[in-house]
Order: C-alpha cells, then structure tokens, then sequence
C-alpha cells in the first residue's frame, strides 16, 4: 500500500521561529515537583495497587498475621502477672502474726499497726486437715471490700458469710470435698452452711473456705495489710511481740519489661515479613521496571520512582495493620478465658494495652515501607535505558554482604551467650543481630547452591540458576523462612527447659504421689500395716489410676530399722515406723531432710540413670550434689558410696534411692510407703476429686500438681505455626520466582519440554529454599541457644526426637511434594508475552 | 543564524570492554534547529535508538557533548537531567509506555505534575492538548481502551505538553498499520511546523520522507545526509549567488 507523499513546504515557506511562545502558561514547583508531583505518584501507586492486589495477598496476609499475633499474643502476655499480688493483694507490707500465742498479744501488734498505719485489713488464717488430702485446707476469716485486700477476694455466686453459721468457699474447694450452695462445711468441728462460692481473683487456683471474721476462732495465724510510706520500716519503733514474717513487694517493673519483651517479639516477627515483603516488593518492581523507566524517561527524578514503591509498601503495611490489629482483637476475647484457666488468675477482656497495639501497627507500616524501600533504591538507580528494556541488573557481589553477616553473627552471639536467660534486653539485641547475620548470609548460601548445582540435570540446575540470579530475592525469602523455623525451634528448646524446670518444687502436671503417711504426718513415718492392708491399699491406689489416662503405677518403698522403736504420729498418733532419711547441710548444723526410696528401675529410669551406669559398689543413688549424711537414730553420720545422677527436677518424686546392697549391710527393712501414679495426659481437676475422694476413703493422703500442660502445648503450637508460615513464605517466593520465569517456561515448552520437567524446576526451587532455609535457621537458633544454654547443655537432650525430624526433614519434604503437585500445568501463551 | 535546540558534537558511545566492546556510536555530529525535523535512518543495530537516548538524556556518551537549547549535558546532575526532560524534551516511543493505572489526561499531564504544576491546571492543559489532537472524547478512558493509534497519538501529547522545543520520536509508528502511520506522522510533522525540532529514528523510507532531512547511520558512524529536494523555483530566489 503506497503512503501518500506528505505535503512538501512551498520553496518561499517563511523560516520557522525561534521559539513558539508557551500557549498554556503554568507555573512550576522549583524543586523536584513539589507536592503535586509525591500526589501524581502517590496516586500511580494507589492505581497500581488496585490492579494488581492478587500480587501483595499473601504480603499483606502475612503482615495481618505477624500483627494479629503481635496484637493478641501481646495483649495475653500483658495480662499474664495477675491483676494484684495473689498473696499481699495492693498493700505495701504484710506482717504475719502468730495467733496460737496470748490474744492479748495479737490484739497489742494489731492495734500497735493500725495507729501506725491508719488503715490496715487483717486476715485470719487456720490450716485444717481434710481426710485424703496431704495439703491442710485454710480457712481463712476475711471481710469483702478490704482497702489492700479487695483483689484477693470476691463473690462469684450467693452471699458472703456472716456470722458463726455460715461460711463460702471456692469452686475448687468444692469441688474437691464435694460441696455445694446450701451444703455444709465442718472441717473446724463446726458445721457452717455454704451460703456463697468465693475465688481469689488474683490466684484462681487459691482454695480456700471463707468464714466470718466475727464468727471464727482464735485463727493460727494473722496476716495484718498494710502500706504507705514507712511500711516495713523502723520495726523496732512498733514493738510487735507476735510476728512471725514480714512480706514485702518489690518496685514492680513487671509490666515494663513485658511490654518491652513484646515490642522486642512483634519487631523480630515483623521483620520476618519484612523479608518476605521485600521479595514480593522486589517482583513488583520488576514486573513494573518499564514503566518506572518511562517514569523517570517523561522526567521522574529518583525520588519519584523510589515514592512509587514505598506508597506501595506504605499502602499494603496501612491494610495489613488495620486487619491484623481487628483480627488480633477478635481472637483476644476468647483467649482471655484460656488465659484465665491457664494463669489461675481473673482476666479483664478489656484490660488491652491500647499503646502497645499502636505501637505494633505504627511498626508494621514502618517495616512494609521499608521492605518497599530497597527494592525502590535499586530500580531508581538502575539506567533509564536498561529500565525501558525491562532488563534487571546483574548480581552483585556477594562479599560484602558475607562480611556483615560474620560480623552480626558474631555479635549476636556475644550478646546471646552475655546475655544468658536472665537478661532480656542482650537476648533480644542477640536475636535482631542473628537475625540479620542470617539475612546477609544468605544471597551468598544461594549463589553457592547455584555454583553447586552446575552437573545437575536441566531442570535443576536451571531452577539453581534462576534462585542465583534472582539473589536478593531469593535472598530476603531465605532469611523470611530461615527466621520462620528458628523461631519455633527456639521456642521449642526454651519450652523444653521450661517443663523440666519446676516453678514451685513438687510434680508435673501427670504425676500424682499417693502416701500411706497420714495427713500431717511427715512422709518418713508410715503407719504399720499387715500384707492383707497393704494389699487393700494397693488395690485402692488401682481403682485412683483407674480414672487416668493409660496410668502407669510405682510402688515407693522406704526401709526402717528394724531394731529402733515404733514411735507415734505427730498428727495421727497411731503407731508407726520412721523410715530411714538422709540430711542435706542447709547452713550450720542446720540439715534438709532427704527422702530415701528403694531402688527399682523404673525409679533409676526417673531419675534419669541407667543401672548400668551405676557402680557396684554403690549404696546411695541421689540427684542432690553435696554430702548427704544420715541422721536418724544414728547420730550425724556421712552417708555410704553415693553417686550423684541427673534427677527428675521435681522435689516430691523420689530423687534419692538405697540400693539393695545398702538395705542389707545397714540390716534394714522394707516398708510400703507410697505410690506414684503417672497419666498420659494432664491431671484435670475432676480426676483429682475423684482421686482424693478414694484415698479419703482407703486412709491414703495424695499430692498432686496443676498447669503444665500449657507448656506442651504452646511448643506444639509453635513448632506447627512456624512451619506452617515457612512453608506458606516457601510457597510464595516459590511463585513469584517461577512467574518471573514464565518466559523460560514459554521457551521450554515450545522446545518440548514435558510436564516433568516444568515440575522439577518448581520442585527442586522449593526444595533449594526449603534445604538452605532449614539449615540457615536450625543452624543459626541452634549456635545461639548453644551460647544461651552453654551452662545446661542437658535441656537439648530432653527435645523429643518429633521436632528435629519434623524440622530437617518434613519441611524439605513438603516443599519438593507440594513443588511437584502444583507445577506442571502448559503455560496458557506460548508464542507472546502477556500486554499490560 | 537560530541557536540549534539540539547539537550532537563528536559524540561516541561504547558498551562493554576488553573482547565485548561495542562501538554504538562514533564521533557522531548533528545539529537540529527549531523546526526541523531530522530522520535517522539506519538498519537494526546501526546506533539510531542509541542517538536518540543520548539526545534524550537517557544516557550518558562516553565522548562527546550533547547541548540542547544551547545547554551542555555533561556533569549535569540525575536531578537535573530529569528536569531537562520534564521541560524541555519530550520522548515518543515505539511501543508508547503510557502508564496503565493513569487516565489518557493523567498520562499527558504526567510531566507537568512532576514538575509541580498543580493536578487540576496540569489536567486543563493536558486536555487542550487533546482537543489540538482530537482526542477530546478520550480523556476519562484508560490505555487499554485505546487503540494502538490513539495510545501513540496520547504518547505524542504527552510529549508535547508543556510547549516542549524538542522531541525525539524512535519508531513512532513501528508498530502501527499504515494510515494509522501517517495520522502519528502528520501530528510530528504538526509540531515541528509549530516551532519543535524534531528527531525521527526510522528504518522505513516512507516515513522518513516526511523529515526536512536525514542522516543515515550505519555501524554507530553518520555514513551520508540527505536534505529536502529543492523546488524549481529555487533558482529564482534573491539569496541565490549567481
């Protein structure tokens, strides 16, 4: 088809003008624009992120994710330390008085401390044996509405008890004598009718039966409350003659340090979306690149192109932290009454710490600008020219980056071996800096898998190639799913140290000790008993298992001397035997009574030994260090060959055994002392009640303990959430490389390859990351829990095996399974590229 | 003699070095003086994009100077380059780049508003210049409800608002159909009639016709130039020395 010759100008046409006078005058910022020109880019971005929303999905889920968490793990852990002290309630001091003494003495101190102090509330406390119980029950004689006792007591249904008749107790205190509203309650040898169920709000778990104090007796001890200034000094100047012990509370920095440890997780959280931010950032730069290049070709500035980018970021991190602080919200409520059950304390739904939670969302704005920021860098500064032709730039040298990576590593681990598990601000500082040793570290760990892989078969050593070239963003992904799985693996081993660590020194949550001692008797002296009772009990202690899960029971033998007299029970009075005890140096001529058991291999097994490992000539097997002596009818002497083991950690199950050889060189004899029954599961309370109530009736006491089951669960939950967000970080880097690719895909395609092939090129991508992202975070929360737990190397030895495995192996394994199952399909245009 | 809106002097242009040295440009000179519009023709890889982004401020020459309107490039700062480009050079390219996510009026009043001109007088200009291209009816629509035709003549708009004295046009309308072809040409040659210097890079002859002039490139060196035929009545004109 001709094209017409375009009109030539007449030979006498007039010489052009210089230069035309503008024909719309407008007046110009300047600078670089000014405020019309951050709204013309504000504005492109807001356009670009309403057209491509699908691309910042998992971006902005991820973010509402770390934030939900941050918002309500936040809110949970400011509402872990109870709302007062369980014990000294609000007051400043409380001074524990002895009640058994002259009541004209008791009556002095108090009056002595109430024209010092003005106001002051008094508590009467009185510790009566219940049948089938090892604890005393308190009854304790407190007015409602006290000035320093309010949030230690209150009404949760009926009345308050008033006068000499009545009484209230609490849930659990009736649940376990197996008491009601209008029922009664006469362990004082006075029957009072239960007219209220009380808690103690600070202390769910404090049971207790609440009388009149106008009503009580002389109670055993008194409990005065306290405060302001002066409390709990210049004594002397209050000549008290009754007190026992003075109970102070220190300054309470509590709430600072938990909102600090808060703040510290949800930046180490938010900087794992960070990272993953910053490859998705990353994409859409490049998806963009031509574009921003006609930016600054029409005259974009740098700051421009960079405006672009960070709206974005700034955009996504605005919907992100909006939507996870509601959603973070809505699952705080019902997690407050977990809470409550799992701290033993009254939780206040709207007790939310409004300035950490806008703390967090202002940080996860912050973050997602920032993770838009570097990707915004590097495209501003790439040619204008290389830009319109939508090619990226090279790979950097990845040295600099491997040099601050040693360098934070190092640092990291200073800090986290400095810090120990006592200082929070050198533990948080150790992880932000492993953190980011890790983020350096690993553009570097995914060019030497690229190098790696330069034999391999096509589609692998394409799928290598393309991670290498993609570097920073493979790079970023890496750390994101790296810090995935080092979180869970440290929460693992600290919740580990946790459940073998025992708070308050009895038993785990699925242990129970049930002892023939009477209640109120020491354990050591244990009534007589022909074969026929001690087979009436043991069959009493099967009908308690019965109700556990899959219980396991151990007899607990102790052994006497035969040749020492029976003497009589300090509580009970019948005759009983005193079994054989060891004494443990506590000060000057000052000893703590060991227990002593006869030795079974199951009770070795407990104590952590094997008898193999321990020596023939050994007599005493104990898991105290120190030189235990015998006291005992024998004077003060050093015990026989011991050898020192692991122990279970907790102080009532047995931590020191005789050997068989010891019993018979000391001619002593054995006598049943107990059971230990173990459940599979945690002990809840109704199993205990029925538990007590069987022992109530065989003559047996039991002591048992509640709460540690929240510790296997949160390690459980937290290894299977972080695996849950790697394997979600996996998937999305997974996609967003493979789609930058889609032009290799298009090429191999139309050179033959098969579904295979374009399967293994995703398969073995997913599984790059997933094998560089397993070691880089097992190997870095790994160095510095070793720096952590330097003193206690035993805690790694207690992980169960599931945890290691699940982590080195199944997230490999998932990512190959999940690469190959969703790969394959033929692209949908093979000959062109898709328009904008 | 009119100052040129645009020199080239001596410019040369290398990629790369060692064995994947690529001479893109060599000692290149062209002047452009208001008005006029300049054809670079040439086969693929003969310099002419490479010509243009060195005119354009795109890119620097690794010899050489580039002035427009009398203004050296050289050690001109990135800011400054950019602000070159908003005022006084406009960039036509083949396949358009307008901006998907802005409106055929955002898109032309995009270099006014990075230049600080508030959005609604930037839209007011924008849209004379759309009624000087017929496009009046267009402004609300986005580049995709556009054809390939009437996105270009946009891109054309867009380099021309602002009363640009340069524009630098690289295959215009390569990927055009022919009338369409001529529409886009008519408007450069509109411009230039108007005051612009134009630059047209090319390989196709019919378009390059339209030019006042052309210089042909081959392998980065200028090889020939050609200027407009003379008419007859040329000899007849009082400048011509007899």
């Amino acid at each position: 088809m001709n094209v017409p010759a375009p009109p030539r100008p007449p030979a006498s046409a007039p010489a052009p003008v210089p230069g035309p006078e503008p024909r719309h005058p407008v007046r110009r910022s300047p600078a670089e624009g000014g405020v019309p020109a951050r709204r013309a880019m504000t504005r492109w971005a807001w356009r670009m992120l309403r057209r491509e929303w699908r691309s910042q999905v998992l971006v902005t889920l991820l973010l509402m994710l770390a934030v939900g968490v941050a918002v309500c793990g936040g809110t949970a852990l400011g509402n872990i330390p109870p709302p007062a002290d369980p014990t000294l309630g609000s007051a400043d001091v409380v001074y524990v008085l002895n009640g058994r003494d002259e009541a004209r003495a008791l009556a002095a101190d108090i009056a002595a401390l109430r024209a010092r102090f003005g106001v002051i509330d008094v508590v009467g406390h009185s510790p009566l044996t219940a049948a089938g119980l090892a604890s005393p029950i308190d009854y304790r004689a407190q007015s409602p509405g006290g000035t320093y006792t309010d949030q230690i007591l209150a009404l949760t249904h009926g009345r308050y008890p008033s006068g000499t008749g009545e009484a209230a107790v609490t849930a659990g205190m009736a649940e376990l004598l197996d008491l009601r509203l209008g029922g009664t309650v006469a362990l004082d040898g006075h029957p009072r009718t239960i007219v209220g169920i009380v808690t103690n709000p600070s202390d769910l778990k404090d049971d207790f039966v609440l009388v009149d104090p106008a009503g009580s007796s002389s109670p055993h001890t008194v409990s005065v409350f306290v405060g302001g200034r002066g409390a709990g000094e210049n004594n002397e100047e209050l000549h008290l003659t009754t007190v026992t012990q003075q109970l102070g509370q220190g300054p309470d920095n509590q709430r600072l340090v938990i909102d600090t440890l808060v703040l510290a997780a949800a930046t180490i959280l938010l900087l794992l979306v960070a990272f993953v931010a910053a490859a998705g950032f990353g994409a859409l730069a490049h998806r963009r690149l031509r574009q921003l290049g006609m930016l600054a070709a029409v005259g974009a500035s740098a700051r421009h192109v960079r405006l672009v980018m960070i709206t974005a970021g700034l955009l996504v991190g605005l919907v992100g932290a909006i939507a996870g602080t509601a959603a973070g919200l809505a699952c705080w409520l019902p997690a407050a009454g977990w809470l409550q059950s799992a701290t033993g304390h009254r939780v206040d739904q709207s007790a939310i710490p409004w300035f950490l939670v806008g703390a967090v969302a202002v940080l996860a704005v912050a973050m997602a600008a920032a993770a838009a920021w570097w990707p915004a860098r590097a495209v501003s500064r790439l040619p204008v020219t290389l830009a319109l032709a939508d090619r990226p730039p090279a790979p950097r040298s990845t040295r600099r980056p491997a040099g601050l990576a040693a360098v934070f590593f190092v640092v990291g681990l200073g800090c986290l071996a400095a810090g120990g598990k006592d200082t929070p601000a050198l533990i948080v500082a150790g992880t932000l800096a492993t953190a980011l040793a890790i983020l350096f570290a690993a553009p570097l760990a995914v060019r030497l898998l690229g190098w790696a892989g330069a034999r391999a078969p096509v589609a692998v050593r394409l799928a290598l190639r393309d991670l290498a070239r993609h570097q920073a963003r493979a790079g970023a992904a890496l750390a994101a799913i790296s810090l995935a799985l080092g979180i869970p693996v440290a929460i693992v081993v600290l919740a580990t140290d946790i459940q073998a660590t025992p708070a308050s020194g009895n038993l785990s949550d699925h242990q129970l000790v049930v002892r023939v001692a009477r209640a109120g008797d020491p354990p050591s002296l244990i009534p007589i008993h022909t074969d026929a009772q001690v087979s009436e009990l043991t069959a009493a202690v099967g009908r308690m298992a019965a109700g556990l899960p899959s219980p396991t029971v151990l007899p607990l033998d102790m052994a006497y001397d035969p040749a020492a007299p029976t003497e009589n029970g300090v509580a009970s009075g019948e005759p009983v035997r005193h079994a054989l005890e060891f004494g443990l140096p506590h000060g000057a001529n000052t000893y703590q009574t060991v227990l002593a058991y006869l030795s079974t291999p199951e009770l070795l097994r407990l104590l952590g030994a094997s008898p193999a490992g321990i020596p023939a000539t050994t007599e005493v097997i104990t898991s105290h260090s120190g030189d235990l002596v015998l006291v005992e009818g024998r004077g003060i002497e050093k015990a026989p060959a011991t050898t020192v083991v692991r122990g279970s950690g907790y102080t009532s199950t047995p931590d020191t055994l005789l050997t068989s050889g010891a019993v018979r060189r000391l001619g002593l004899v054995p006598i049943r002392a107990g059971w230990l029954v173990e459940s599979a599961r945690p002990v809840t309370a109704s199993q205990l009640a029925a538990v007590r109530r069987v022992a109530a009736g065989a003559g047996l006491t039991i002591e048992a303990r509640h709460g540690q089951g929240t510790v296997r669960t949160v390690r459980a939950s937290a290894a299977a959430g972080g695996l849950v967000v790697a394997l979600a970080v996996l998937a999305m880097v997974v996609g967003l490389i493979r789609g930058e690719g889609a032009a290799d895909l298009r090429t191999l395609t139309a050179t033959g390859a098969t579904a295979g092939i374009r399967r293994t090129l995703t398969a073995a991508t997913a599984a790059s990351l997933a094998v560089l992202g397993v070691l880089l975070g097992t190997v870095g929360a790994g160095l510095g829990l070793l720096a952590v737990y330097r003193q206690d190397l035993a805690v790694f030895g207690r992980i169960p095996a599931v945890y290691p495995l699940l982590f080195l192996l199944g997230v490999p394994l998932a990512a190959v399974v999940g690469g190959w199952l969703v790969a394959g399909k033929e692209p949908a245009r093979i000959a062109r590229r898709q328009a904008d | 003699m009119t100052a040129a809106v645009l020199e080239l002097r001596g410019v040369t242009k290398v990629y790369g070095a060692g064995a994947t040295e690529v001479h893109a440009l060599t000692a290149v000179d062209l002047t452009v003086q208001a008005g006029e519009m300049v054809a670079v023709m040439g086969p693929s890889g003969s310099g002419k994009s490479t010509l243009l982004t060195i005119a354009g401020s795109l890119e620097a020459p690794t010899s050489g100077e580039v002035l427009v309107e009398g203004t050296s490039l050289a050690g001109m700062s990135a800011g400054d380059r950019a602000r070159m480009r908003r005022r006084h050079v406009g960039y036509v390219f083949q396949d358009y780049n307008l901006l998907p996510g802005l409106t055929v009026t955002e898109n032309i009043a995009l270099p006014l508003e990075l230049d600080g001109v508030r959005a609604r007088k930037a839209a007011e200009v924008a849209r004379h210049t759309l009624d000087d291209l017929g496009l009046a009816d267009h402004g609300r629509r986005f580049p995709d409800e556009l054809s390939g035709g009437q996105r270009q003549r946009v891109a054309i708009a867009r380099a021309l608002v602002g009363d640009r004295r340069l524009l630098l046009a690289d295959e215009p309308s390569g990927a055009l159909d022919t009338q369409t072809g001529e529409v886009v040409m008519r408007l450069l040659r509109k411009a230039c009639n108007a005051g612009a210097a134009t630059v047209l890079a090319t390989h196709d002859a019919q378009l390059a016709a339209w030019a006042d002039r052309v210089v042909f490139v081959r392998d980065g060196v200028t090889v020939d130039q050609a200027g407009p035929a003379a008419g007859p009545e040329s000899l007849l004109t009082a400048d011509t020395p007899r």
